[in-house]
């Protein structure tokens, strides 16, 4: 699964997602990708599920690269523990993604194949995403 | 290559506010710029999309129909310099133009097509596109629409680099000669069992924290000595 290899800081604080995802909005390697449409949080475990998917549709002859990368902390508190005493530890890691983002692109396919390995692993992920082509 | 004619209109207002009422109003905004100077126009939003993402548009010399008060007419032959996309919807926002002299040589990014499919990829192999288009630099009526590429022989373990392209009459690639195209890998096994057995444990080395436990070891031994 994906995670940092070295970082800063342990903990980090929620922040916010507003506005679109300049960066990383077209497709730049593949044919095909997914690209968000809405805001949220995308752990590492479900980038995995989704990239698990696409490999199991497409089987063999096909390219895919995860464009996004969970660099950031999401911390939790134990069951039934008392309000105060401390930020929780950490629990997993997210990436942060903005509408406008691609977050898998592929290639070696064709359309059909692409569209349809896109469409199960959109079901894994917690944004909601469109299929997209590259323009030329 | 076909003559791409384009009408747009003078636009004297500018500003965000306007710029959102055209693009509401089916108009693009867009500019002209010639001689160091930028003329701000407005021009048909589907036209243009349907121009650069379907057709030749984003490369193609365009002759520009200027009408100016409704009664002067100008042509100018323009090439797309750049334009902008909204990143979620993809439409077109607003699309930048570069007169230029039909005497003088241009350097324009043209898109490079396959057209055999390399033999490797039929033995099993992946194809990566690595170079999708080559820049050249030719007179602007000479600008060809596509480069025409075959990469038929290419095996598993090898690639296409620009060098291997034979340039039309005319026109002068540009581009590093030793780019590579397009390679055909070998087919790699995923490897499912290993990664899954990681598990979430793992937790990333902190920055700093070796030279942090450094310190206070180095510390300890200095109490101790005391």
């Amino acid at each position: 699964m994906l995670l940092p290899k070295k970082v800063k800081f342990r903990k980090m604080q929620k922040g916010r997602m507003n506005g679109k995802a300049y960066r990383g909005s077209s497709v730049s390697f593949g044919e095909y990708a997914l690209k968000a449409v809405e805001p949220g949080w995308v752990s590492n475990r479900q980038i995995e599920a989704a990239r698990v998917a696409i490999n199991r549709h497409a089987k063999r002859g096909c390219k895919v690269w995860i464009r996004i990368f969970p660099d950031k902390p999401l911390t939790k508190k134990p069951a039934e523990t008392r309000m105060g005493k401390g930020k929780g530890a950490p629990e997993s890691w997210v990436a942060v993604v903005k509408p406008g983002r691609i977050l898998y692109e592929m290639s070696g396919v064709n359309e059909d194949v692409a569209k349809e390995a896109l469409r199960l692993a959109s079901h894994k992920l917690s944004v909601a995403t469109r299929f997209v082509k590259r323009v030329k | 290559m076909e003559k791409l004619l384009v009408k747009a209109d003078v636009r004297p207002e500018v500003g965000k506010g306007v710029a959102r009422s055209l693009r509401r109003s089916g108009m693009l905004p867009a500019v002209v710029y010639s001689g160091g100077n930028s003329r701000p126009i407005k021009v048909h939003g589907k036209e243009m999309s349907k121009l650069i993402f379907t057709g030749t548009g984003d490369h193609a010399l365009i002759t520009i129909e200027l009408h100016e008060d409704g009664t002067k007419k100008s042509e100018h032959p323009v090439l797309v310099k750049d334009y902008q996309t909204d990143p979620v919807s993809d439409e077109l926002l607003h699309v930048d133009f570069v007169e230029v002299s039909l005497k003088k040589l241009v350097k324009v990014t043209v898109p490079i097509e396959i057209v055999k499919e390399p033999i490797g990829i039929k033995m099993g192999g992946i194809l990566e596109h690595h170079l999708r288009d080559i820049e050249v630099e030719c007179l602007p009526t000479q600008i060809p629409d596509k480069i025409e590429v075959d990469a038929g022989h290419i095996d598993i373990g090898h690639s296409l680099h620009v060098s291997d392209i034979s340039a039309p009459e005319g026109i002068k690639i540009i581009s590093d000669p030793s780019g590579a195209i397009l390679n055909v890998s070998a087919p790699k096994v995923e490897e499912v069992a290993a990664e899954e057995a990681e598990g979430e444990a793992a937790e990333p080395e902190l920055v700093g924290e070796k030279g942090k436990e450094e310190a206070k070891e180095e510390s300890a031994q200095e109490e101790k000595e005391k």
